[in-house]
């Protein structure tokens, strides 16, 4: 299986706090990838060295065979980032918003492309509004188009249902399980809500105080620790291994 | 980097805040040159104007007028426009959550914080432009005399000269709103520098060179004494961007200006001595202006590179989580 993402011995350290423990994760081109763990756990610090936003400390990363650190600007045209608390410019229609993310990826087209990526998520008929007006929903959905405009091969998503009510996170999830199958994208969603990444995830990992604890499918890491196929279990399961090896 | 350039400039002239302090400079220099032409107006009248000759128009821009000359003026109000131009532009795409999303864009942080530096100092060429030639306007209207070739020369340099020192406050203000995370916090720490290096540095500047330079009797100081401390105070204006604007400006528009230390030999002399002196004495042809002034414009644009480097390396080295 071809890997979009790898990271060997990826780390991460401010000061003496150790953010990304020696990570090494391998994604596979095609699948929605859970990135799990509690909050703090290193997951958008991780997300943040993939983009070439964050120097590691020690180890590497290989994001669609490029260095993000060599080749920053390389992976930031071939991939989208949703930033968890993704902002938006208030004084901007949706369009404009678009525009503005078109010319900075130096997209042809724009017009047209604005307006597929608004229809893609949902937002065609609110294209001319002023995004200072948006739900949080909307403008959730708005980030995920400036994501899409720009055709990404790999999108990070980091957590795109946080804030949202209960249709707005149905419609996400539903959004993002289409992405692999309509546009043969590969997306990883770092997420805390490990209910609604069991629903879309093909294969998770689970990150804690900056460690890899466990990755796989979870039917692999529930036959592995004995455990119900079910997220949860494998995820608390793997969280009281990790206190227990901590406290030994 | 054009597309960040486009829509900071957008940003500026669409601002509320950046208009409110425009509309007030504005209202200022016309009130300022108002006044200043008023007194040229009477001094041509009562028969000035074979010693104005040559300088006329540059009086609209120097005369102190009732308050300020407007020289004095944007030295020490000017740096509010670049201040408000800057103050917030990172912390303001920190705090609304935009700016992770532009910097995961394929944009380079230096290309990013060099567009919204390049589109400030392009608002505040626009500025200034603006309003020189509605000053150039009134001035003709006003007072009736047409600029000549070497004052709109003269003009054009200050012109420059005050771009680099209100782009020194830009700079200084992009850097606060680097190291900020809130815009009130910038903004203060932008404006205590602003008083501090405006207003304070030079009497601080001018005590330090008193006591460096004291008189014997003061009641009767001596020519050496007075050029010591002529001396002394240049030394110490070099520390302040707003004494090495007022110095170049002054250069480059009084054309009878002869040096800095002009003044501490001019109080060493008799009052009819003065009067002669400064009567019948020719002007500086602008070449020779241009050198007195090049010291205090090749500090200034030092100041000007150092405030953008600093914020340029500030921003790059942060963290984009932290921010």
């Amino acid at each position: 299986m071809e890997h979009v993402v790898e990271t060997f011995g990826l780390t991460k350290r401010y000061g003496s706090e150790t953010a990304v423990d020696h990570l090494d994760l391998a994604v596979e081109a095609g699948e929605i990838f859970g990135f799990l763990g509690p909050n703090g756990a290193g997951k958008t610090t991780t997300l943040l060295m993939l983009l070439g936003l964050s120097e590691p400390s020690e180890g590497r990363a290989l994001v669609l065979g490029l260095d993000p650190l060599r080749s920053p600007l390389a992976v930031k045209s071939k991939t989208g980032y949703l930033a968890e608390n993704m902002g938006v410019y208030r004084d901007m229609t949706a369009r404009e918003s678009l525009r503005y993310i078109a010319e900075l990826n130096r997209l042809d087209r724009v017009e047209l492309a604005a307006a597929e990526a608004l229809e893609l998520v949902g937002l065609g008929e609110a294209a001319d509004k002023l995004t200072g007006a948006f739900s949080r929903g909307m403008r959730q959905r708005l980030g995920l188009a400036e994501v899409l405009i720009k055709q990404p091969g790999l999108v990070f998503l980091d957590e795109p249902t946080l804030g949202l009510d209960p249709d707005g996170i149905a419609a996400m999830l539903e959004l993002i399980e289409r992405l692999p199958r309509e546009r043969g994208l590969t997306v990883v969603l770092s997420s805390h809500l490990l209910h609604l990444v069991s629903r879309v995830a093909h294969r998770v990992a689970i990150l804690d105080h900056g460690r890899l604890l466990a990755q796989g499918s979870v039917a692999e890491l529930a036959a592995e620790r004995g455990v119900a196929p079910d997220l949860e279990e494998v995820y608390r399961c793997c969280l009281k291994r990790a206190g227990e090896e901590a406290a030994a | 980097m054009k597309a960040v350039f486009r829509k900071e400039l957008a940003d500026h002239f669409g601002s509320s805040r950046f208009l409110a302090t425009l509309s007030l400079i504005f209202m200022c220099s016309f009130l300022s040159a108002h006044m200043a032409g008023q007194g040229v107006r009477a001094l041509l009248a009562e028969g000035g104007g074979v010693w104005l000759e040559g300088r006329t128009f540059l009086l609209l821009f120097t005369a102190p007028g009732g308050f300020f000359s407007l020289s004095v003026f944007l030295a020490l109000f000017g740096p509010l426009v670049g201040v408000v131009l800057g103050f917030d532009s990172v912390n303001r795409e920190r705090s609304q959550g935009t700016l992770s999303k532009i910097l995961a864009q394929p944009i380079r942080r230096d290309e990013f914080i060099l567009a919204k530096f390049l589109a400030g100092l392009t608002v505040l060429a626009v500025t200034l432009t603006a309003l020189t030639l509605v000053l150039i306007g009134l001035g003709l209207m006003g007072v009736g005399v047409v600029p000549t070739v070497e004052e709109v020369l003269r003009l054009g340099v200050f012109w420059l000269v005050s771009l680099v020192y209100l782009g020194f406050w830009l700079g200084v203000a992009m850097l606060a709103s680097i190291v900020f995370r809130s815009a009130g916090g910038s903004a203060m720490a932008s404006a205590a520098l602003w008083i501090f290096l405006t207003f304070f540095l030079p009497v601080l500047g001018q005590a330090a060179a008193a006591a460096w330079a004291p008189f014997a009797d003061p009641s009767r100081p001596q020519v050496e004494e007075l050029e010591k401390l002529g001396r002394a105070n240049r030394l110490a204006s070099l520390v302040s961007p707003a004494s090495l604007y007022d110095e170049a400006s002054a250069a480059l528009l009084d054309p009878t200006r002869r040096g800095a230390d002009q003044t501490f030999r001019l109080a060493a002399m008799s009052r009819v001595d003065q009067y002669l002196l400064r009567r019948f004495q020719g002007l500086l042809p602008l070449p020779q202006s241009l050198i007195m002034a090049m010291p205090d414009f090749l500090m200034l644009l030092g100041f000007s590179a150092a405030a953008f480097v600093l914020s340029y390396l500030t921003f790059v080295r942060q963290e984009v989580r932290s921010a």
